[in-house]
């Protein structure tokens, strides 16, 4: 059972409720105000500086061609990582962290050809309620992800000045790290269990 | 006759001469311009032949061959206005000449040549004019030179003309011609002669319509003429018949009028004379007949002058025998009015016994009637004494019951204003209490302000609970994340984030329940204030209700008092009432009885005095009869001096009227004499008026037969 047991971050859009890796995942984050910048791809919906880093947000409720809401107490950020860089997901709440076993995992349902549910990994049930497992990295099309990456680039390049290059590939990743390090050890509550996670990565 | 004549022949003198005027100044006209068209036809001509002439002439010029130029000449000669032509070299030699008289041979004048086109001038011989035509005879140098190789002629001098001035033409001789403007002249002539015709033709008809249209034109006037000396023979009847609509029918027409206009102004004339010729006919027969009246009342004044003077003498005697009988009248008028004077006097003695008796009767009459008078008003003393009585009696009852009624009255405004006072001190109560009520309202209202406030902070503080419940709510989550990527090892952190997350929710729903509770309890206080408030607003309203009914009961008590207060004021007026009339009533009675006595005594005597004058009017009766005697006495000796008076009167009168008559008489005997005066004049007048009279019956018989002269009626 403790093999085949997968974790999933629990949010909610709307009445849906969907999962997403919690290996993915960064950190939730209360919505912070949504700076926009000139020039960034349409998806894309601005950006947010969470304690000196600056993270790209999409808004799912927009991917998903819901309609827009005013953010409110609950509203969240999933900080987590797409394409191995950082992005921030703005969803209505987050719930839970589940653990799921392997079994009650099944795959996405076939909706027919018009509707492409790339993104979807695969459907979990949770009492009566059916959760979509969400592939990030699949909802972007290619030209998305080309977007994307361009856009991390301008935001790395402006923001090159204080670190070193390091690998080119997880620049900003690193960045984050390095930044709630120092979060961190402001924080001396989580102290311990993010410098784990620094190490680890 | 002769002026219309004259008039005529005028007319056409003029016009006539006018058209002559006219057709010469336009024949010279013509004529000039006619001559100097064909002359200007001339010279062209002539131009056009002297310069084919020299262009012919080049080939039998430069050959000099004389025949051939002879025969170009005399082709040009046929022309008959052409009279002499000349073919010359450049040096003056002839080659050929033609005349058609030989007299020009002499007499041409000498032309200079000229160096290129045609020279044109003019000059006379005797009275013919010519125009003179000098063309040159131009020929090319080469040509010239072949043409002299081809004739064999010389070649010496073209050669050296060649070599000097190397022209390519050359100047070598001319041709002349000499045209006559004889031919015109004689065109021109006959040209006139026509016009001449014409022209006089023409006149001669003008004249003709002239004539004829004149005589039209004025044929009118004639019978116009013809009319006009009729009606100046007087004949107004006559009118011109002209139906035309030109200037003389109009002025027919007007003709017509003003003859119909005068023949209306005669016929007038005519009627006033007739009526003025009446008039004066009776103007005559009056002063004739005012003549002789003037005469006879001239007669009658001289008579009626004469007896007027008779019967002044005979009034002269009258009055002297009326101045003796006014005498005697006098002396018998004086003896009667001493008679007059001793009656008057018994008279006066007897009036005043008379009405010394008079006076006592009416005096006692007076009396009578006074006592008379007296008992009627003691006798309607007597009964208002009883009514009054009776009435008075009546008041007294009715005094008494006022009485009563006025004590209960007073007894019950009493009652009253004891409930009003007891009534006041209840409403008082009611108010200060409901007072108090508001006062403890308001200490509720403030405490429930008090309890919201409180309620209001806890809520802040719940929301600060929820708040931390968030954060550890997502601390959990971030804690679970962390664990879950740690994997093995972060298992137990990830049970303790569990247990957080567990924790957090329990303390989320129980701060819900308090947030709930909280709600509520918002919600009752809300209730209970605006409860309060409506309770409030009813408080207030009662307060100022009882406070109106306070006000109400105290002006009740006010006025309560004010009732009993009168009532007793009235009460104690009636009591004094009652006694004044209960003595008013009996001073009354007493009365009664008195006026009873009064009448009995009043009618004792009435019957007294009644006796009294009966007596009286005896004792007057025999006064009036000796009165009456006396007074018929004094009337008749009254009567006999006044006839007397009014004789002397009367004789007065006459005397002085008979003067006046007199003087009267002198008067009329004046105006007399200024009538006859007067009368004489109008005699005089009379005759004069009869002879002017005369003088205008004749003037107005001259006039109608002025008139009579005009003849208006056709038939007459």
């Amino acid at each position: 059972m403790d093999e085949k047991e997968l974790q999933f971050a629990i949010f909610k859009l709307g009445d849906l409720e969907f999962g997403i890796d919690i290996m993915k995942v960064k950190e939730i984050t209360r919505y912070h105000k949504i700076s926009k910048i000139p020039g960034t791809p349409p998806f894309i919906e601005g950006v947010i500086n969470l304690r000196g880093v600056i993270i790209p947000i999409v808004d799912l409720r927009k991917k998903f061609g819901m309609e827009p809401r005013e953010p409110d107490k609950k509203t969240r950020i999933i900080v987590a990582t797409i394409l191995k860089r950082i992005a921030g997901l703005l969803v209505d709440e987050v719930i839970e962290v589940l653990r799921i076993p392997a079994e009650n995992l099944k795959p996405p349902p076939q909706l027919g050809e018009s509707f492409k549910a790339d993104f979807l990994s695969g459907v979990a049930e949770k009492g009566e309620e059916i959760i979509f497992i969400i592939d990030f990295e699949k909802l972007l099309s290619q030209k998305e992800q080309v977007d994307f990456s361009k856009f991390h680039e301008m935001l790395s390049d402006t923001q090159m000045d204080n670190n070193k290059p390091d690998s080119e590939d997880s620049k900003q990743e690193k960045q984050y790290s390095k930044s709630t390090r120092k979060s961190s050890r402001k924080n001396k509550k989580k102290k311990s269990k993010k410098s784990g996670d620094s190490n680890e990565e | 006759m002769k002026n219309r004549k004259t008039l005529k022949t005028r007319l056409i003198f003029f016009i006539s001469l006018l058209f002559v005027i006219f057709g010469l100044a336009f024949s010279v006209y013509f004529y000039h311009q006619t001559r100097q068209i064909l002359q200007q036809e001339l010279v062209k001509r002539g131009k056009t032949l002297v310069y084919d002439l020299a262009r012919n002439s080049k080939v039998g010029f430069q050959a000099r061959n004389k025949i051939v130029l002879k025969q170009l000449l005399e082709g040009v000669m046929d022309n008959p206005d052409v009279v002499y032509g000349m073919i010359v070299t450049e040096k003056g030699e002839v080659l050929a000449e033609e005349y058609k008289d030989e007299r020009y041979k002499e007499e041409i004048p000498y032309v200079s040549p000229p160096s290129a086109g045609v020279k044109i001038t003019s000059f006379k011989i005797g009275k013919e004019k010519f125009y003179d035509f000098v063309a040159p005879i131009i020929i090319p140098v080469e040509t010239a030179i072949n043409d002299e190789f081809l004739f064999g002629g010389q070649t010496t001098a073209p050669t050296e003309n060649y070599s000097v001035t190397t022209p390519k033409e050359s100047v070598q001789g001319f041709v002349r011609l000499g045209m006559s403007t004889f031919g015109i002249s004689m065109e021109i002539k006959e040209t006139e002669r026509v016009g001449l015709i014409i022209l006089i033709i023409t006149l001669l008809l003008a004249i003709t319509i002239l004539y004829l249209y004149i005589e039209y034109a004025i044929s009118p006037l004639a019978e116009l003429t013809a009319v006009a000396k009729r009606v100046s023979t007087g004949d107004l009847t006559q009118r011109a018949e002209v139906k035309r609509e030109d200037e003389i029918g109009l002025l027919a027409g007007v003709f017509n009028q003003m003859l119909t206009d005068i023949k209306n102004v005669i016929k007038k004339i005519q009627i006033i004379t007739k009526k003025l010729t009446s008039l004066s006919d009776e103007v005559q027969d009056t002063a004739e007949e005012v003549y002789s009246g003037a005469t006879a009342q001239f007669k009658a004044v001289e008579e009626t002058g004469s007896s007027i003077e008779e019967l002044n003498a005979s009034m002269r005697e009258i009055t002297e025998k009326i101045d003796v009988l006014s005498s005697s009248s006098e002396e018998s008028s004086s003896s009667i009015t001493e008679l007059t004077a001793t009656i008057a006097e018994v008279d006066r003695n007897m009036e005043s016994l008379s009405s010394a008796i008079e006076e006592t009767s009416s005096s006692i009459s007076q009396m009578t009637a006074a006592i008379k008078e007296v008992a009627s008003h003691i006798e309607e003393l007597f009964k208002a004494s009883e009514n009054t009585a009776a009435s008075m009696n009546q008041i007294d009852k009715s005094i008494s019951e006022i009485e009563r009624n006025t004590n209960e009255t007073l007894q019950l405004s009493e009652k009253v204003t004891e409930n009003a006072t007891r009534g006041k001190e209840a409403v008082d109560y009611t108010r200060d209490s409901i007072r108090e009520i508001k006062q403890t309202f308001s200490e509720v209202a403030k405490a429930i302000e008090r309890l919201n406030a409180k309620t209001e902070e806890i809520g802040s503080i719940l929301l600060v609970i929820d708040d931390i419940a968030e954060q550890t709510n997502l601390l959990a989550l971030n804690a679970a994340i962390i664990a879950a990527q740690a994997g093995e090892e972060g298992k137990s952190f990830a049970v303790i984030a569990d247990e957080i997350k567990e924790l957090v929710e329990r303390t989320s729903l129980s701060t819900k329940e308090v947030g709930d509770l909280i709600n509520s309890l918002r919600e009752e206080s809300t209730y209970a204030k605006e409860a309060l408030e409506k309770s409030d607003e009813k408080v207030n309203k009662s307060v100022t209700l009882s406070e109106e009914a306070g006000k109400a009961l105290e002006e009740i008590l006010n006025s309560a008092m004010l009732s009993t207060e009168r009532m007793k004021e009235i009460s104690r007026s009636t009591t004094d009432q009652a006694n004044g009339s209960h003595q008013v009533t009996e001073s009354i009675n007493r009365i009664v009885e008195m006026a009873r006595k009064i009448s009995i005594a009043t009618k004792d005597q009435e019957a007294g005095s009644e006796r009294i004058l009966h007596a009286i009017e005896d004792m007057r009766q025999i006064a009036r009869k000796v009165k009456i005697s006396t007074k018929e006495q004094t009337q008749g000796s009254r009567q006999i001096m006044e006839a007397v008076k009014n004789i002397n009167q009367m004789v007065h009168f006459i005397s002085r009227s008979v003067q006046e008559q007199q003087k009267g008489v002198e008067h009329i005997l004046d105006a007399m004499n200024r009538i006859q005066e007067i009368t004489r004049q109008n005699q005089l007048n009379a005759s004069s008026l009869e002879s002017v009279v005369k003088n205008l019956n004749e003037q107005i018989e001259g006039l109608y037969e002025i008139v009579k002269y005009f003849r208006i009626e056709e038939e007459e």
